[in-house]
């Protein structure tokens, strides 16, 4: 079952303002599978981009060039990680 | 779990709010899991550093942790929720087939890796399995007719080849699937035989036609004769006109080779090869005289070359 929580929890979750998600979603930084359901990976992913904001002091260009690059990332990592497993097992 | 969170942060307790802001900035971007992935010490101490600095962000919180009102237990609470890198890293919606990622990039990438490293690394995830090629002999027979042949592949297992008639040196058989197996989801390779059809030492082959030299002797140019002649379906007795030359082909029809699409066979031709003897006895020679002085063929008759011909 996928857990998924509307735009108003979300929000409150993470004691911001629904606008400030609903940007985050205009903008094509949260991309959901469904509208007004964000799952797991949405909101791990909204948290992600509030760190870069607060914490590393990102601001809204910059934002979208380090999820592309993340996404990047990890897409590599797992074309590896399934490299190294499926090299593993033989 | 240290609950100082001046501590933590590595600053003193007298330290100012932009002090310990900058100070959890700089920690924060060491050791956030979002870039560290997989690294669970990063991410350990990055949650200690985030309820450290929860308890001190403002000058309010931090009076109110400084009367000892507050835990750093509470604080942690926060950040409860997997970090991106974790919904990411079995391939995640985000990080997959996105643009700007070229699919075939990195998999000629990984195909290469795959050629340098030998049986290391095999391809990307869902990469289609190599294509396997084998070489197999094939008899003049059975290139002609056609036939059937069991081989054994490398992994044991056996397959059965199907000799399609009438084929050639360099025809390629594809046996679906048993090929490499694939990665991921994506399908096995194929296994591809290739023929290698062995020359008839008898046999020449034109098109759909088959050729084979038959040497006569001198009487059996003149008077005619039966003789056993070899066909790729076994001997068969070829009736020689009287005054065959060499060089005459003569037809065995639907003894050549099966034509697939036709379901018809090509002919065999029998080509004359007249063999004289090259000690013809002196009795022979004494009669071939005198047959000479009488005769008025000329052999050379309607040859080009007798007519003084230039080319």
């Amino acid at each position: 079952m996928r857990k998924v929580m509307t735009l108003n929890e979300v929000a409150k979750f993470f004691g911001v303002e629904q606008v400030i998600v609903v940007e985050m979603i205009q903008h094509e930084w949260v991309r959901p599978a469904e509208e007004r359901a964000l799952d797991e990976e949405d909101v791990a992913r909204i948290q992600l981009i509030l760190d870069l904001r607060h914490q590393f002091g990102a601001n809204d260009e910059a934002i979208p060039v380090i999820l592309h690059l993340v996404d990047q990332l990890y897409y590599l990592r797992s074309q590896l990680g399934f490299l190294t497993s499926s090299n593993n097992k033989k | 779990m240290t609950t100082n969170p001046y501590e933590v942060l590595g600053v003193s307790a007298k330290a100012t709010q932009d002090e310990i802001k900058s100070a959890y900035r700089n920690l924060a971007k060491k050791f956030h899991p979002d870039l560290n992935p997989g690294n669970k010490s990063a991410e350990t101490r990055f949650k200690e550093i985030s309820s450290a600095y929860e308890l001190v962000e403002s000058p309010e919180k931090r009076a109110k942790f400084d009367r000892g009102e507050s835990e750093a237990a509470q604080a942690q609470q926060h950040r409860s929720g997997p970090f991106y890198q974790e919904t990411q890293a079995g391939g995640g919606r985000y990080s997959q087939g996105f643009e700007g990622m070229d699919d075939d990039v990195l998999r000629s990438i990984f195909e290469q890796m795959g050629r340098q490293g030998g049986s290391g690394f095999r391809g990307a995830s869902d990469m289609r399995g190599e294509d396997v090629h084998y070489q197999m002999e094939v008899s003049f027979r059975d290139a002609t007719l056609g036939g059937e042949r069991e081989i054994t592949l490398p992994d044991g297992k056996k397959i059965r080849v199907k000799i399609p008639a009438g084929v050639h040196s360099g025809v390629k058989l594809r046996f679906g699937g048993l090929g490499e197996p694939g990665v991921g989801k994506a399908p096995t390779g194929d296994a591809y035989v290739e023929l290698n059809v062995l020359p008839s030492p008898l046999f020449k082959r034109e098109g759909d036609d088959l050729e084979v030299e038959v040497p006569i002797s001198v009487s059996e140019s003149i008077l005619g004769a039966k003789v056993k002649v070899p066909t790729i379906d076994g001997p068969v007795f070829l009736t020689i006109p009287a005054g065959a030359s060499s060089g005459m082909k003569l037809r065995l029809s639907g003894k050549g080779v099966l034509n697939n699409s036709t379901g018809k066979r090509g002919d065999q031709y029998a080509v004359l090869k007249l063999i004289c003897p090259p000690n013809a006895d002196p009795e022979i020679k004494q009669a071939v005289q005198a047959w000479a002085h009488r005769q008025t063929f000329d052999a050379r008759a309607g040859w080009i070359g007798s007519q003084g011909g230039v080319l």
